[in-house]
């Protein structure tokens, strides 16, 4: 700690003596419409050439040298603002930003955004969220996730999941952050759809590898949702019907230009359409009952501005998973109850406070709370009727889940245009519930009354995670950059403490004819594990602590890349990268998820590898827009106890994986999007032969038993992944509101991915003899779907 | 727009048939034979038997059983300084058994804590080798039957077995658990289902027994308790607690054959790998001892 707060010292020192007779220009960039601050806006004074960008709340921070100044400041899809004047003290400059049109031609005098080879940072996409909302999508759901899969180096699973696989990791390694704020399930519906609405979202951003310093706590990609704030002067809302749910989202000031919030939610309606026909049909049965599945979410944020100095903000997100199945049945003497419940969702809170203590340096205090729980209830009652009591009554739940508070305090402390400094400290407190069993019969047989009453299962663990940071962005010449920084954390459970020191390390230099060539270099830790039982995101998926016996996961990363903006429209970039992980996590083979045995002998941790290239270009300007990916890889892990010990290819080893998104404005109410992607089929483990043998029996019986021998793990590979989207968006303006029509279709030309392969047995007759044949049968999921969303804007 | 949307439906409507499902011909992966053998030898029983087979590849299918039966192996069991002890001889399987090879023995096998080795040798497929230990005997005390001990999730009464497991400090030990009801009167003997919540308890291929390692009691006298399904009518004759020592290969094998039971065929879940002792070959071989206890009700 004390070498951490010299560097500091020594950083300011230097600062200091630098930024003698120079002053600061700092603010915040925001909607002018909306009051939304603008992240990642670019400030650049036209005279010095001197250029920075506005952090994660629109704030910014340029000092210069005293002297006649032109700031410009500009926002992809935003008209570019400019402000001369004489610079000769520090003054806040707050710039409101106009939205140009959509097929507006806009004259760039300024660019509108930081080249993709200006950034020090590599591996990194933010993708605008009206693009994803245009997006064509499995049932007409917007999902921020399935995006995010179509970006090279994204993978996601199965079909239709949204489960991430960055750059060969596991799902587990993505640390989800919606408003600073880890999420730890991100799914619907065992993943089939993400639990972030669209509507309440500002921007998407995901980084896969030189992760920068401020960033830790998971091994492959660092996925940063941030939320809408809410319109500060106006009250405007968004209410859309489509096949499976209905959102709605309201939004305006409570005090004009200073205090706003957002409240958006979602609910899927199945259930409540399908319960006629589901009630209908256990009276026909002679009982009655009721079974259905829905989830539905809420986020709501409101943020109040006390003075230029300081801001708050209040954010939450709750969103549940429900199946239930109830079912009664009543005769002379008895009546029975039958009911069964699941559900999972999360929950999560975030307090933040901005403080601005000098133009040049800012803070950002955080209180958190996030919790993923799990519960299932299967309960049983008979009552004797005669008897006028209960004859019976069972109670079985289950329930696992993790709870985090945690507190971050972050600065951005910007001295001049050259250094961008960052550190700061965080703290959380994990409780894990491992999984409990909590059970209650009660029997009543000719009085005689016996219960059993009892909790089995693994007990809650507590555990502290910290960890302190410190980078720089530092531009140390015209053509060379250096993100340097360092990340310290610890965790400690039951007096058993685990330290790393993860040095981080991103390069640029600028080559003639403004190529950028990157580099960098990563070191990462994970305290917190993901038991996940199978390949498709279960709810049932454990999170887990680093424990004496369980050590946590590492890796490091090495990548390099070419980047390249042409005629200030494609944004081209090819890397490489090269990862190591220890100690990744999986279930030993066998291993099943209601046992009550210590987790902790359930599962095994071994080795990962991965290495690939990576090709994107990103068109973001003009009437058509969109992006090609393209990923040649490789992923594999190795474990003692898996596998008899060899290498084997990861289930998500893809090989070749191309993507290719296309907006195009027809008019300026018809617009289209579509989306097509490949990928190499996925491995599985398919059995090399099948041998007879027989099991020891006491009885004297020695039946033969047929068993497979599989070789290798995942030693098969599925038929390649393509598919097909498609979609338009018929916009018409109304008097008072803007109604848009949003049809396409899944799966365009119903192609037959496979989900997953098994084999059949055929037991027949041929000549009166018996017959047996094995054939491989693929089973495919989704067909070609069609959707259609009504949605209006008001 | 109108149009658009019929359009799509009309797409969607006709394409679903079949669709879900697809038979597909594809190169399974690659398969070489290779000598497969299963023995399981107890320390009290007076023949050993083993099945010597092949395996075929895993979209094969064999009209008869002979296809796979080895019948020209040379099997024989050695003891630590490589000395001949047992060779079997190779004997006609019985209907629905691929046990063909068989030795008689004049005493108990016997043999508690000595170490054997298993050789099977065979023209075509090689030699395949196992090694094995004969665990010691176990030692159990205060077997007790209870009647009525409690009810079970859907109201019925159940009854337990339970009783002291004097574990050996010196190595690690594994168990299997039977409950056998013996009864001439009503035909003979047979065993009891059991059940337990005891976290120490595995599940095994043989859904009468129940496995348990002593890694959370080692070298400790351990209170076991298991549940047993058992009628009145049934409660004539003798009770007998069925312990045996197994090795950990045995107690693997069993597990993974259970786990490979009810891991279904569901392509979503990962198959399980069956275990094995044979070197150069698939199976097992494995060793165990026995003891009976009565136990009084």
């Amino acid at each position: 700690m004390r070498k951490v707060l010299l560097i500091l010292q020594i950083v300011f020192l230097s600062v200091a003596i630098f930024g003698q007779n120079r002053f600061t220009v700092s603010g915040y960039i925001s909607d002018a419409a909306t009051g939304e601050k603008l992240i990642q806006a670019h400030i650049f004074d036209a005279n010095s050439e001197s250029g920075t960008v506005s952090n994660l709340y629109g704030f910014y921070s340029i000092t210069l040298p005293e002297d006649s100044i032109k700031v410009i400041a500009s926002y992809v899809g935003y008209k570019q603002r400019d402000h001369h004047f004489y610079l000769d003290k520090d003054i806040t400059l707050n710039i409101k930003l106009q939205q140009s049109l959509a097929i507006e031609e806009v004259q760039v005098v300024a660019r509108e955004r930081v080249l993709i080879e200006e950034e020090s940072q590599m591996s990194m996409i933010d993708i605008s969220i009206k693009q994803i909302k245009r997006m064509p999508s499995l049932l007409g759901e917007v999902d921020v996730i399935k995006a995010i899969q179509l970006l090279p180096g994204v993978q996601s699973g199965s079909e239709g999941q949204s489960g991430l696989y960055v750059r060969g990791g596991g799902p587990d390694q993505n640390l989800i952050l919606l408003d600073g704020v880890p999420v730890y399930n991100a799914s619907h519906l065992f993943g089939f759809f993400s639990v972030f609405n669209a509507n309440a979202i500002s921007d998407v951003k995901l980084i896969k590898g030189g992760f920068p310093a401020r960033y830790g706590g998971r091994l492959s990609s660092v996925l940063d949702i941030r939320m809408k704030e809410g319109h500060k002067s106006e009250y405007h809302g968004n209410a859309s019907i489509g096949l499976i749910s209905s959102k709605f989202t309201f939004e305006g000031p409570v005090i004009k230009d200073k205090t706003s919030f957002i409240i958006s939610g979602r609910r899927t309606y199945l259930d409540v359409l399908a319960r006629p026909i589901i009630k209908k049909s256990f009276s026909k049965q002679g009982g009655k009952g009721n079974a259905g599945y829905y989830f539905y979410d809420l986020n709501a944020k409101i943020n109040h501005t006390f003075s230029h100095k300081d801001r708050l903000y209040l954010s939450m997100y709750m969103g549940n998973d429900k199946f239930y199945f109830s079912n009664q049945n009543k005769n002379e003497d008895f009546k029975t109850e039958e009911a069964n419940k699941l559900g999972w969702g999360n929950m999560i809170t975030a307090a933040r406070w901005n403080h601005l203590w000098t133009g040049k340096l800012f803070s950002n205090t955080t209180l958190t709370y996030s919790s993923y729980n799990l519960g299932t209830l299967f309960s049983y009652k008979t009552e004797d009727l005669v008897k006028d009591k209960f004859a019976e009554d069972a109670k079985m739940e289950y329930s696992s889940g993790i709870d985090d508070i945690a507190l971050n305090i972050d600065f951005d402390y910007i001295p001049n245009p050259d250094h961008f400094v960052r550190f700061g400290v965080k703290g959380i407190r994990h409780q894990f519930n491992p999984g409990l069993f909590d059970m209650h019969f009660l029997i009543d047989e000719e009085g005689t009354q016996s219960t059993f009453d009892t909790i089995i299962g693994q007990k809650k663990l507590q555990a502290s995670e910290f960890a302190v940071y410190l980078e720089d962005d530092y531009r140390i010449t015209d053509n060379f950059k250096a993100n340097i920084g360092l990340h310290f954390s610890g965790f400690l459970m039951d007096n058993k403490h685990y330290t790393s020191l993860q040095p981080r390390l991103s390069l640029r230099y600028l080559l003639p004819g403004k190529i950028a060539i990157k580099a960098s270099y990563a070191n990462m830790r994970q305290y917190i594990h993901l038991l996940a039982f199978s390949s498709i995101g279960l709810p049932t998926d454990l999170w887990l602590p680093t424990t004496e016996k369980v050590k946590p996961q590492d890796s490091w990363q090495v990548a390099l890349g070419l980047a390249k903006t042409i005629n200030n429209k494609y944004e081209v970039s090819l890397e490489g990268y090269y990862k190591e992980m220890n100690n990744v996590i999986s279930y030993k083979e066998g291993a099943g998820l209601f046992q009550f045995d210590d987790w902790q002998e359930r599962i095994t941790q071994g080795r990962g590898e991965a290495y690939g290239v990576e090709l994107f270009v990103n068109k973001k300007r003009g009437k058509w827009t969109g992006w090609l990916g393209y990923t040649l890889s490789w992923s594999w892990r190795q474990f003692d106890d898996l596998n008899f010990g060899k290498k084997y290819h990861y289930k998500y080893d893809r090989r070749q994986d191309v993507s290719l998104v296309v907006n195009y404005d027809i008019t300026e109410n018809i617009l289209f999007s579509g989306t097509w992607v490949y990928g190499t089929g996925n491995a599985i483990t398919l059995a090399n032969s099948s041998y007879y043998g027989f099991f020891p029996s006491d009885d004297g019986s020695h039946e033969s038993i047929e068993t497979n021998y599989y070789a290798d793990k995942n030693n098969f590979r599925m038929k390649p992944y393509h598919r097909l989207d498609f979609g338009f968006d018929f916009i018409k303006e109304k008097k008072k509101y803007t109604r848009k029509w949003s049809v396409g279709v899944y799966n365009a030309y119903s192609r037959k991915n496979p989900f997953f392969l098994r084999i059949d047995t055929n037991h027949s007759y041929e000549n009166g003899e018996p017959k047996i044949e094995k054939k491989l049968v693929q089973i495919s999921l989704f067909p070609i779907i069609p959707y259609v969303t009504y949605s209006i804007d008001f | 727009m109108k149009n658009l949307v019929i359009g799509v439906l009309i797409i969607a409507l006709s394409s679903c048939e079949d669709f879900f499902q697809t038979t597909i011909k594809i190169d399974p992966p690659e398969h070489t034979p290779s000598l497969v053998a299963h023995m399981y030898i107890n320390d009290s029983g007076d023949s050993i038997q083993a099945s010597v087979t092949k395996s075929i590849g895993s979209l094969e299918t064999i009209k008869s059983k002979e296809e796979i039966l080895i019948d020209n192996a040379i099997v024989q069991i050695k003891n630590q300084q490589g000395d001949v002890l047992y060779e079997l001889h190779n004997i006609d399987p019985e209907e629905e058994s691929v046990i063909n090879y068989s030795l008689g023995l004049e005493s108990d096998f016997g043999g508690n804590d000595q170490i054997f080795n298993l050789e099977i040798k065979h023209p075509a497929l090689g030699t395949a080798s196992a090694v094995q230990t004969m665990p010691r005997p176990v030692e159990i005390s205060e077997p007790v039957f209870t009647k009525d001990a409690g009810v079970d999730i859907e109201g019925y009464k159940y009854s337990t077995v339970s009783f002291k497991l004097h574990d050996p400090a010196d190595q690690e030990n594994y168990y299997q658990v039977k409950v056998l009801l013996s009864d001439e009167t009503e035909g003979g003997s047979y065993y009891l289902s059991l059940f337990s919540n005891d976290p120490v308890f595995s599940t095994s291929y043989d859904w009468q027994a129940l496995l348990l390692s002593d890694k959370t009691f080692n070298g400790k006298n351990y209170l076991v308790k298991v549940r047993v399904d058992i009628y009145e009518e049934e409660f004539q004759g003798e009770l007998f607690i069925d312990i045996k020592g197994i090795s950990k290969d045995f107690y693997l094998y069993a597990r993974s054959m259970y786990a490979s039971q009810e891991s279904g065929d569901f392509g979503f879940t990962e198959p399980v790998s069956i275990h094995k002792n044979i070197n150069n070959g698939l199976g097992i071989f494995s060793l165990s001892s026995r003891k009976l206890y009565r136990v009084e009700y």
